[in-house]
């Protein structure tokens, strides 16, 4: 445990010792410093998994509505979602941790101009028979908006840690919308519709900044990351980067005013 | 002889002989009150009273005030003190001393005036009587007048000052206001802790005491006396009489009823110092306190020496105490510095000598600063209240001390008679079930009550260790008559026998809520029915015509149920002989030639456990008197021979009752006989002929056969599948009842999806563990075919086989009953060893037959005769053989061949052995049990026992030990001692032989049963019969050896047995009172019934039944993680129910101990640093090895479980703590970094808080179903130590939630089975559950009373019908009788009504929503509605009865053409639809194909479902047009306003929202939803559901089931969805879908809902098809 605050008390320290250096100007304390990170995940299973459908119950009067809205198909299944040519892998989770313990819920020291939320609000959707987006990542602090455009009923349920996040199970009418504002959680926080049992989705939320969700070319990047060791956690709904193991992390060290460039990790699929 | 001055005796020798006798008078009596004053009794006292001085100093120690809040509270009295205005005060003290006389004077004059006026008026009256009324008015009348005058004036005056005292009274008390406040506050904190000083004060051993107590002076008001209770109420048996009782216990066990006196408490009256060590520490000590405070640094305060002590402690103490550096004192005081120094020194000196941890002296020198503080409070109270308060002297400082008890006054011993009952809430305490008072204490630990001394009152140890002590303290057992009473007392491994005396329902020890207050008794009451002891060993519970213990006793043949309702109530009439209620506990035989071989038969009758370890047929042979090794040499074939004969008995006779049923099928008598009966039977008994009366019996025994059917080949032309057997079995329940090898391991790869079956372990018993099934089935040995049939048969309905097994009737369709067959045939049984090869029995020659059948002949006829007889001789003795019995003639009739032989043979062993105690046997049906009645075996008179040679049997077979397990916990195992293998015997039950005591014989016939045969010559069938039973049934866990495993085994077996004997030991039939006898009533007695058919039919087994009850004290990391728990529950929107006990807790008795009704238990670890500093609450990860190690040194053990209903508790408002500190640390961040968004959502939960208090005060409840989580350490019960590690969790199986452990298994097996598919269905959610797999197991029925109509589930335990779809498997036929599923109802209702006491749950409840629809309720419902309607607004603000209008106008205008447009329209869009995607199919490509395929079907479906619904416009339309006229359109109208319009819309909106995932009504059937995600059918909702549960339920699934519910909240409170449906508050909502699904059916024909279904898209109704 000491271990883990330490970070945050020297970061305290420091701002301390700073600001007393400054007004007697003179001390050659060192203050944190910032860099980039940026990389890709990429497929690296065996076979390369096609685009595929998810399979809607055919009696279902909701289904037919839900391939209109897809035009005219059935909604993606996108348990993997790659890229075809560039092997990207999308809806992968990738965030910085407290080196010495990555399961900390502490911040970590955070560039002042990214201190203040300025998105309040995230959203998402559920207008064919599936979530938009499918992978979501909150900061501590920003709300979801989850909306429900179909013209039928559909519910909410997610629910994480359940400690942290209890969740709940409700019913979302048509055109209703509903906020909720999770709390920092070590759980991926599952969601689905229990009306369309193949609806999920994933959130994950996190007491800092430095978090993000690759693209669909399995792109990522934050900037402004307090230099220093660090631990790069890369997470997908069908598990870590690298297996069990994987809850670990990778290690990271960031340099002052440059870019740690990561390159391409390969995700096998566990 | 003459007279003389000479004594007759020499003067002198007498003076010598009278100084000698009065010397020896002298000592005599000095003796006589040595011997008194010492006592037993009295140094106990006298020693108890120095224990209660003792223990009452440290419980004034412990009440210590804060010094905190002293500090402040003396403040406050200060500075009012400070602050008082005497001036003003002394003032107003003056006027009041002005007024005073004046206001005296004023009262004298007053009452002078008024006596005055009192004695005229009653000269009026006397004058009134003599001259009549007006003349007496008349003459007294001026003098009245006046004297009313003067009266009122003087009352005037009195009144004036009396409200000018008031005033200045008034002002005074104003003015002292502040400082009677201040002070009363500071008394109050001070006020406990005075009291406890004054009281140990007053009970530390002053003169007075002494001299009162002195030898001579004791009989006038001695403080040391016997202490007595006399219980009229529970007399003692002294065999001739009952006489009353009394009980002298508190003599010595003076602490018994005081709830402070643990253990613990007593312990530490010890000196935790070693006496080398006390002398150091002592000097270091009074240095210490000698210390000025002058020399102290800082300002002197209240507590000076103490704080000092404190400051210098703290150096010493905190850091490392070897190497103290005293820099901060010398500063000050270097001399004293250097003194401590030394003196501390030598105390580390001596300590490291003696090898003493830092922790003794850390003790005992906080517990002298600790009275250095409390004597500085006390001081400083009397400095600032003066020496004395009141009457009453106050304790001084000095009087204050802490006094150790020398270990020898304080020995172990002691500590356990001086302690308190460690279940006072229960006994011994006035409030508690059981008080001393009435009950007093050998009613139930027996012993002789009278008794003062040790010896004299009949203690007796618990272990051999205990015994020895005792000898050397009490010299326990050297006197001879130590055993000599009948009745010692019970040692404490059998105490809760005697709960038994007065609980004779058995299960109403477990306590309302589910909680087992006796659970060895228990557990011996559920081993006894497991093993059917009572099928040879009767429990007749009356006796003289009353209950006097539990009734056990097998049901009578036929069984009540059985009969006619005539004979059933003839028989229920006679209370004293009603017939009981036990089923047999072994399958019956009468069919065993269909089901199995005789040669497997006989080996299993040789040794049944080395077939089936855990089985709980007993063995018969190879036992202490019958095992080959110990029989002489001519009869050691005949247990072989005995065995052979028993088979062909069972197997003959079997085959025999075969053909007779196989005949009676065919006689084509059936009808015939069975109306023949019924008019016999009508007849009434005296008009019977006596030819009738000998028919009857033949011809009910018919009719009764006629009713087994024939064995058949169910499944003749279907093979089965093994792998879907499997499935089936793992999946259908048969896995709560029965365990089986084959399914602990997957065998198959989780890929192919329809094969895989995971691996599922069942350590169920209730039913045997079928691993072995292959080797015993079938007519011969390997014959699968018919093992096959009979399988299927057993499978579909297990009654054909035996009606009374109860094995129910599992709804598997034959094809499927065939696969699990198949499956189970195809399993290997386990290779079972040497030990099941040793069981071949080999057949026995005639003459060995002949040898045997002569044990029996020997008895009965003469020698020669009896030659010829068993010879075949046919000259025999025709004329002797007359007198013969049955069984005898039969024999000599059918002559002597080996067959006649085996089947006499057969037949006599049966019915010596007992084998009808457990089954069915063929001609044993009326057969009386072998076994002497258990009624009262518990008081049998040891000398009536037959010990014979048993110590020689022991000593030689058997090694002694202390306990069964080594000092390490670790089981003793076998041991070879001079050559011989002797097993390990507890040296308790060993004494208890050797003693001749009850409890010795009875643990040793149940060990070894036969042994008490050894060395005695007997004949073969005198010997002793009574089989050897295994109860533990213990399994073997993985990585476990064999020899680890027997050791263990042996352990597991004692415990078992030694619960067996608990209920033994505790038949006593002793006629207690009445008043005594615990008879439940009303609901508690349904409670108590329903638990005995609930464990009769194994209900528990699949279904979670009741919440366990987990009783624990709040310590501080406890009301954290309480606050959290809340913090957590109450962020969910719930409609709140404030009547119902899911929503609102009991508040507790008491708020420092709870009771959390828990389900799903866990032990989980938590950081405790974070919990305790942060109130974070972050949960270790204990796979991870890192974070394993360093949970282990900082972590908090914690019983992590969901609530089954809402726990109420005080807040200790740590929530509100955390908030303001993090709101305090943000604030205080420098402009830079502070968040205003943060600050703000601080500040509004810091408001929500305040609100929470205003609204709740200081209790909260947390709902039921939220999770809380419990320091492990705080339990109470369970105790602590079943928490220990998730092994002994085990133990909860016993002491924790009732059933639902098949719903786990299943839980985890259909999560294991979806892992991996594409698209998990069944997933783990983070709390560990799955809602899914829960909704698929059986559901659980906690608050099962509230939620099912008692009618409804009364038919559905007798025939239960499919309701659920998402369920895997389906609820089992058992074959219950009406009483029972009776009770279960009653059981149920009572449950929910205990539990929930502000229900008023009926019986047979009425539904007012099922009442006419011109009723009062429905007309007040729809009023109310159109009022809503009409007052709503829309957005486009029209009002809501606009709305509705315009959406019926086609059905009131009558027409319906509209809808039947819109319907054709949607025909063309589909077809439209389907051409497109025939399209699109022609053109795709090869990838695609199959997801256009299915594309192509779908728009097929929607199409046909499309024409449907056109089809069914039609006839709607045509009905309108051609059939009679309908309504016009103002009768429509108004019947929408005064009936129809609320169910009309509450039809609407249910239709919307339910249609989703249920059928409702008619509607639905057209859904394709998969069945695993679809829920109940909504039409039987109104005969199967209470209103008042759906409301609930509808309202807020998750509050009311235990677990994840798959229904989502659809009315959120607040929300305004479905606004178009049904108009109001979401609330309203509930109640409207509520109302509608009380009467579903009925509203679905209303014209008005079928025109709404109509427009739904895609749906159509059967009815229309």
């Amino acid at each position: 445990m000491q271990n883990a605050r330490q970070p945050r008390v020297r970061f305290h320290f420091a701002f301390c010792i700073l600001g007393f250096a400054f007004c007697i100007s003179s001390g050659t304390v060192q203050a944190q410093t910032w860099g980039d990170v940026k990389g890709r995940v990429i497929w690296g299973g065996k076979n390369v998994p096609a685009p595929a459908k998810l399979q809607l119950p055919p009696g279902d009067p909701s289904t037919p509505i839900c391939i209109k809205a897809n035009k005219g198909e059935e909604p993606p299944d996108e348990s993997f979602v790659v890229h075809q040519k560039n092997m990207g892998l999308r809806d992968v989770f990738v965030w910085l941790a407290d080196f010495d313990d990555p399961r900390s819920k502490k911040p970590l020291p955070t560039h002042p101009k990214l201190k203040a939320i300025k998105v309040k609000q995230v959203e998402m959707d559920q207008p064919a028979c599936h979530f938009i987006p499918h992978a979501i990542a909150l900061r501590e602090g920003q709300e979801l908006v989850v909306k429900n455009s179909a013209p039928f009923l559909h519910s909410f349920k997610w629910g994480g840690d359940p400690n942290v996040n209890p969740g709940e199970s409700v019913a979302m009418a048509p055109g209703s919308t509903r906020t909720i504002k999770p709390a920092t959680d070590r759980l991926p926080i599952e969601i689905q519709c229990t009306v369309h049992t193949k609806m999920r989705s994933w959130m994950r939320v996190f007491s800092h900044p430095y978090f993000a969700v690759t693209d669909e070319n399995g792109a990522f990047e934050f900037k402004d990351a307090p230099a220093g060791k660090y631990r790069l956690m890369i997470w997908h709904a069908n598990g870590w980067l690298g297996g069990k193991d994987g809850n670990r992390g990778q290690l990271i060290d960031i340099e002052a005013g440059k870019v740690v460039n990561v390159g391409d990790l390969a995700f096998a699929p566990n | 002889m003459a007279a003389s001055d000479q004594n007759y005796r020499n003067q002198y020798t007498l003076d010598i002989v009278f100084a000698v006798s009065s010397t020896l008078m002298l000592a005599s009596i000095i003796l006589m009150f040595w011997q008194d004053y010492f006592r037993e009794f009295k140094t106990e006292q006298r020693s108890f009273r120095d224990a209660e001085a003792g223990i009452a100093q440290r419980q004034a120690l412990q009440q210590l005030p804060n010094k905190e809040e002293f500090d402040k509270l003396e403040a406050a009295v200060a500075k009012a003190r400070k602050e008082q205005k005497n001036d003003e005060i002394d003032a107003a003290k003056k006027e009041m001393e002005a007024i005073q006389p004046k206001k005296e004077r004023a009262d004298a004059a007053y009452q002078d005036k008024k006596a005055s006026f009192d004695s005229l008026i009653a000269f009026r009256n006397q004058y009134a009587d003599e001259h009549g009324k007006k003349a007496g008015d008349e003459k007294y009348a001026a003098e009245i007048d006046s004297l009313t005058k003067k009266l009122a004036d003087a009352k005037a005056v009195q009144d004036t000052y009396d409200e000018q005292l008031k005033v200045s009274q008034r002002k005074m008390s104003n003015l002292t206001k502040d400082l009677t406040d201040a002070e009363s506050e500071w008394k109050r904190l001070n006020d406990r802790f005075e009291t406890q000083a004054k009281l140990a004060i007053t009970k530390k051993w002053g003169l007075a005491d002494s001299i009162r107590d002195l030898p001579m002076f004791d009989f006038l008001a001695p403080s040391i006396k016997i202490h007595q209770f006399t219980i009229n109420d529970v007399p003692i048996n002294f065999n001739f009489t009952y006489v009353r009782r009394f009980d002298r216990c508190m003599t010595c066990h003076q602490g018994i009823d005081r709830p402070g006196y643990t253990k613990e408490m007593l312990e530490s009256l010890k000196n935790p110092l070693q006496p080398s060590l006390r002398n150091p520490v002592d000097a270091f000590w009074t240095a210490v306190a000698a210390m000025s405070p002058t020399q102290k640094p800082e300002e002197v305060t209240r507590l000076t020496k103490a704080g000092w002590a404190k400051q210098i402690l703290g150096v010493f103490l905190a850091g490392d105490w070897e190497n103290v550096s005293l820099s901060g004192l010398s500063q000050y005081d270097a001399e004293a510095a250097k003194g401590l120094k030394g003196r501390w020194d030598e105390v580390v000196k001596v300590a490291k000598q003696d090898k003493v941890g830092k922790e003794p002296i850390a003790d005992y020198l906080t517990q002298k600063r600790n009275l250095l503080e409390a004597q500085g409070l006390l001081e400083a109270r009397i400095k600032t209240l003066g020496p004395t308060e009141g009457v009453a002297p106050r304790p001084t400082p000095d009087q204050l001390a802490i006094n150790f008890m020398p270990d020898a006054a304080l020995t172990p011993a002691r500590i356990k008679e001086f302690c308190g009952h460690p279940r006072q809430d229960l006994f011994v305490g006035a409030n508690s079930k059981h008080p001393a008072e009435k009950f007093g204490c050998t009613s139930c630990h027996q012993g002789q009550g009278a008794g003062t001394t040790f010896n004299g009152s009949f203690h007796s140890p618990n272990t051999s260790e205990t015994k020895n002590a005792w000898t050397q303290e009490h010299d326990f057992g050297k006197d001879t008559h130590t055993y000599l009473w009948d009745f010692p007392m019970l040692p404490s491994r059998f105490i809760e026998s005697s709960c038994l005396k007065c609980h004779h329902q058995v299960t109403d020890l477990y306590g309302p809520q589910n909680r087992n207050e006796a659970p060895k008794l228990l557990k011996g009451y559920h081993l006894l029915q497991e093993s059917g002891c009572y099928g040879c060993h009767e429990i007749q519970g009356r006796k003289g015509g009353r209950q006097v213990g539990p009734d056990m006793r097998l049901e009578s043949n036929p069984p009540l149920e059985l009969l006619t309702p005539a004979e059933q109530d003839k028989i229920k009439k006679d209370v004293d002989n009603a017939p009981g209620t036990m089923r047999k506990v072994g399958p019956s035989l009468y069919r065993i030639a269909e089901k199995t071989n005789r040669e497997w038969t006989a080996r299993w009758l040789k040794g049944p456990r080395e077939f089936r370890p855990d089985t709980k047929m007993p063995h018969f042979y190879g036992l202490a008197n019958n095992d080959k090794s110990v029989l002489p040499e001519h009869q050691k074939d005949f247990p072989d021979a005995e065995i052979q004969a028993i088979t062909h008995y069972l197997f003959t006779a079997s085959d025999a009752f075969l053909k007779e049923i196989a005949e009676l099928h065919k006689d084509g008598k059936e009808a015939g006989e069975s109306q023949l009966l019924d008019e016999m039977l009508a007849k009434p008994a005296a008009n019977r002929t006596i030819a009738e009366k000998e028919e009857l019996p033949k011809l009910q025994m018919r009719v009764r056969k006629r009713k087994s059917p024939l064995l058949e080949d169910l499944a003749k032309d279907y093979k089965g599948d093994p792998v879907a057997g499997r499935q089936l079995f793992s999946e259908r329940g048969c896995l709560a009842c029965h365990g089986h090898k084959g399914t602990e391991a997957a065998p198959l790869v989780p890929s192919s999806d329809l094969s895989f079956a995971p691996k599922v372990v069942s350590e169920a018993n209730f039913g045997p563990d079928l691993s072995q099934l292959v080797d015993k089935l079938g007519k011969h040995p390997g014959d699968k075919d018919s093992a096959r049939k009979w399988l299927v048969q057993w499978i579909i309905d297990p009654h054909v086989y035996s009606r009374r097994a109860r094995m129910p009737v599992t709804h598997l369709t034959v094809n499927q009953a065939a696969d699990v067959a198949a499956w189970l045939l195809s399993q290997k049984a386990v290779n079972l060893g040497d030990g099941w090869a040793a069981t071949n029995v080999a057949e026995p020659s005639l003459e060995k037959l002949k040898s045997l059948a002569e044990v029996y002949f020997v008895r009965l006829l003469p020698a020669g005769v009896m030659k010829d007889l068993l010879d075949g001789n046919k000259k025999v003795d025709r004329a002797a053989l007359v007198d013969l019995p049955e069984d005898e003639i039969k024999l000599a009739s059918d002559g002597i061949t080996s067959d006649s032989l085996k089947y006499y043979l057969g037949k006599k062993a049966v019915g010596r052995l007992g084998c009808f105690g457990c089954h069915d046997v063929p001609a044993y049906d009326t057969a009386k049990p072998i076994g002497v009645g258990l009624l009262d075996w518990g008081k049998k008179d040891p000398e009536r026992l037959a010990f014979e040679d048993i110590q020689g049997y022991v000593e030689k077979h058997y090694y002694s030990v202390p306990s069964l397990k080594d000092k390490d916990g670790k089981p003793y195992g076998e041991q070879v001692k001079d050559g011989v293998k002797k097993m390990p015997y507890e040296a308790f039950f060993a004494d208890a032989l050797g003693n001749q005591q009850r409890e010795g014989f009875l643990h040793q016939k149940l060990v070894e049963p036969r042994s008490y045969d050894y060395n005695r010559i007997l004949a073969w069938d005198d010997r002793s019969r009574m089989p050897q039973f295994k109860f533990a049934r213990s399994r073997m866990k993985d990585g476990e050896s064999k020899e680890q495993f027997e050791a263990r085994t042996l352990v597991e077996e004692a415990e078992a047995r030694e619960a067996v004997m608990t209920f033994i030991l505790g038949l006593v039939a002793e006629p207690v009172p009445l008043k005594s006898i615990n008879e439940p009533s009303g609901d508690r007695l349904a409670e108590v019934k329903g638990r005995q058919v609930l464990e009769k039919y194994n209900c528990a087994g699949c279904h979670l039944i009741e919440p366990g009850v987990f009783d624990f004290k709040v310590s501080k990391p406890g009301s954290i993680l309480l606050d959290a728990s809340y913090d957590l529950a109450s962020r969910t929107k719930d409609h709140v129910f404030r009547n119902h006990y899911n929503w609102v807790g009991k508040t507790p008795e008491t708020p420092d101990r709870l009771v959390a009704p828990g389900v799903a238990p866990q032990l989980r670890s938590y950081k405790r640093k974070l919990l305790l500093d942060e109130g974070e609450l972050d949960e270790w990860d204990l796979t991870d090895p890192d974070s394993a190690a360093k949970a282990k040194s900082d972590s908090l053990d914690v019983v992590y479980m969901r609530l089954g209903h809402a726990l109420r508790f005080q807040t200790a408002h740590t929530t509100r703590k955390f908030l303001s500190d993090a709101l305090d640390r943000e604030q205080k961040k420098s402009a830079d970094d502070k968040d205003e968004s943060v600050i703000k959502d601080l500040t509004k939960k810091l408001k929500q808080q305040d609100e929470l208090d205003r609204t709740f005060g200081d209790y909260r409840d947390i709902t039921a179903s939220n999770y809380v989580r419990v320091p492990a350490a705080d339990m109470i019960y369970p105790p602590p130590a079943v928490f220990a590690s998730r092994e002994s969790m085990h133990r909860l199986k016993d002491l924790g939630p009732l059933g639902g452990t098949f719903s786990d298994i299943l839980l985890n097996y259909l999560v294991a089975k979806d892992k991996g598919k594409s698209t998990e269905f069944y997933k783990l959610d983070q709390q560990g559950d799955s809602n899914y797999a829960r909704a698929a197991g059986p559901p659980s029925l906690v608050g099962q009373g509230e939620r099912t109509q008692s009618a409804w589930l009364n038919q559905f335990l007798l025939d239960p019908q499919p309701i659920r779809r998402m369920a895997v498997l389906r609820m089992p036929k058992f074959n219950m009788s009406p009483a029972e599923a009776d009770a279960l109802v009653a059981y149920f209702t009572a449950v929910s009504r205990l539990q929930n006491t502000g229900t008023s749950l009926e019986n047979n409840e009425v539904i007012p929503q099922q009442q006419d629809f011109d009723s009062a309720y429905w007309k007040k419902k729809n009023e109310d509605y159109v009022a809503r309607l009409k007052a709503q607004k829309t957005d486009k603000g029209k009002s809501r009865y606009d709305e509705r209008m315009e959406f019926l106008q086609p059905y009131l205008d009558g027409k319906l053409e509209v809808g039947l447009e819109a319907s054709s329209k949607r025909v063309a869009t589909a077809q439209e639809a389907l051409d497109v995607a025939k399209k699109a199919l022609s053109q795709a490509k090869d990838v695609e194909k199959a997801d256009k395929e299915r594309n192509v079907a779908a728009k097929e479906k929607m199409l046909a479902d499309a024409k449907d619904n056109e089809l069914a416009w039609k006839e709607e339309v045509r009905k309108q047009n051609n059939g009679p006229k309908g309504l016009d359109r103002e009768a429509k109208l108004k019947a929408w306003n005064e009936k129809d319009a609320y169910l009309a819309d509450s039809y609407k909106m249910v239709t919307q929202i339910c249609l989703k995932c249920h059928q409702v009504g008619q509607l639905g059937s057209a859904l394709k939803i998969a069945d695993e995600a679809q829920g109940p059918a909504l039409q039987e909702v109104h005969k199967r559901i209470r209103p008042g549960w759906a409301e609930h339920w509808i309202a807020a699934p998750p509050r009311m089931i235990p677990y994840s519910a798959v229904m989502p909240v659809n009315f959120e409170l607040g929300k305004n969805d479905w606004q178009d449906r049904m108009a109001g508050t979401s609330l309203q909502q509930v109640i409207a879908a509520r109302d509608l699904l009380m009467v579903l059916p009925r509203i679905e024909a209303m014209p008005i809902n079928r025109y709404w279904a109509l427009s739904l898209p895609g749906l159509t109704t059967p009815e229309q098809k």
